[in-house]
């Protein structure tokens, strides 16, 4: 059963990931003093903007290596 | 699949686990907006609708609402009708490059809202001539797109062309086919991918925080504000419910209207 899941299992996990990756409200409520990148980005937003672009690059590297590497699976056509 | 008695046992208290976990402090928020008690007490010394009320004379939670719902309708409108184009062309139509867009039309829900927010904001603040009410529909729609492609995308699929083929045959044109053959059969996918936008819309707040014009608040704005003054805290419950209510209901119709089938991936 676990091979049929597979590609469902990984479409999946392409949305949890992704909204996980780039939270900082979440961090913010229940996160106690632990930061994410969302966390950096937000912070030096307004005051340092190309230092905030460059930190937001980091998890769109990251989801971009993830949907190249999920796409083998063919999870993509079921998104 | 046959379980054995134990493993059926502890496959049933690890899901009552897990959606307790998940529901309890949602009850709790929602028994606490008819509490007599302001602080956080248990079990409520009594129930009240005085925070009901407070909210409803509330100019910042009224305001907020109606700016919700009227962004995440302008989203969803926009997202359906860009969604069905979109869908349409992926499925009923072959053409270089095709896989490649299909990717990009869906990549906006798999990137995280900071990134969206973060590239929309200096878009619309450093090209576009700062933030609106519209900037706002906007941010919100590039997201509610894919709701309605994918919701519309799988029903074109399991419909067969033939109707169409048929119509076009008979001397129909490709406008006429379009209005009475492939739309009333889509018609509920639509719909029910709009619900869905518009749920997604009525309850985001990242993309939301980076694509508001100055002033304007939407609910999950409003109750992110006022969370940590104490003061406020039954009338934040009691907006919270309400948001709850908006987003769910729409989520629910839409289910029901694809018989529990189609991808009901909001969050």
């Amino acid at each position: 059963m676990a091979p049929l899941l597979g590609p469902a299992v990984a479409a999946g996990s392409v949305f949890t990931f992704s909204l996980s990756l780039g939270d900082y409200i979440t961090v913010q409520l229940v996160g106690g003093t632990n930061q994410m990148l969302g966390n950096i980005v937000y912070a030096n937003f307004s005051t340092d903007l190309p230092f905030s672009a460059a930190v937001a690059l980091l998890p769109l590297l990251v989801m971009g290596a993830y949907l190249l590497t999920i796409r083998r699976t063919g999870a993509l056509e079921r998104l | 699949m046959i379980l054995s008695t134990g493993a059926r046992w502890l496959l049933r208290l690890a899901a009552a686990a897990v959606l307790t976990f998940i529901y309890a402090p949602l009850v709790l928020v929602a028994l606490n907006a008819f509490s007599t008690s302001v602080t956080f007490a248990w079990p409520p010394p009594g129930y009240t609708l005085r925070w009901w009320q407070a909210a409803a004379s509330n100019e910042g939670v009224r305001t907020a609402l109606v700016t919700s719902v009227e962004v995440a309708l302008a989203a969803a409108v926009i997202a359906v009708v860009l969604g069905t184009l979109a869908s349409m062309a992926l499925v009923r139509y072959d053409f270089f490059g095709r896989d490649a867009v299909s990717l990009l039309v869906l990549l906006p829900i798999a990137l995280p809202g900071i990134v969206t927010g973060i590239a929309l904001n200096t878009l619309f603040t450093q090209a576009l001539g700062g933030l609106t009410f519209f900037t706002l529909v906007v941010g919100h729609a590039t997201f509610c797109i894919v709701i309605v492609v994918n919701n519309a995308s799988a029903r074109l699929r399991r419909m067969s062309s033939t109707a169409e083929e048929a119509s076009l045959d008979l001397g129909a044109t490709p406008w006429t086919t379009w209005w009475r053959v492939t739309l009333p059969a889509l018609r509920g996918a639509l719909f029910g991918g709009g619900l869905l936008a518009f749920a997604l819309s009525f309850d985001e707040i990242i993309v939301t925080t980076f694509t508001a014009g100055p002033g304007l608040q939407t609910l999950p704005l409003w109750i992110f504000q006022n969370l940590f003054r104490p003061n406020q805290a039954p009338v934040v419950n009691v907006a919270a419910v309400v948001l709850v209510v908006i987003s769910v209901l729409p989520v629910y119709l839409a289910n029901r209207l694809s018989g529990g089938s189609a991808g009901a991936t909001t969050k």
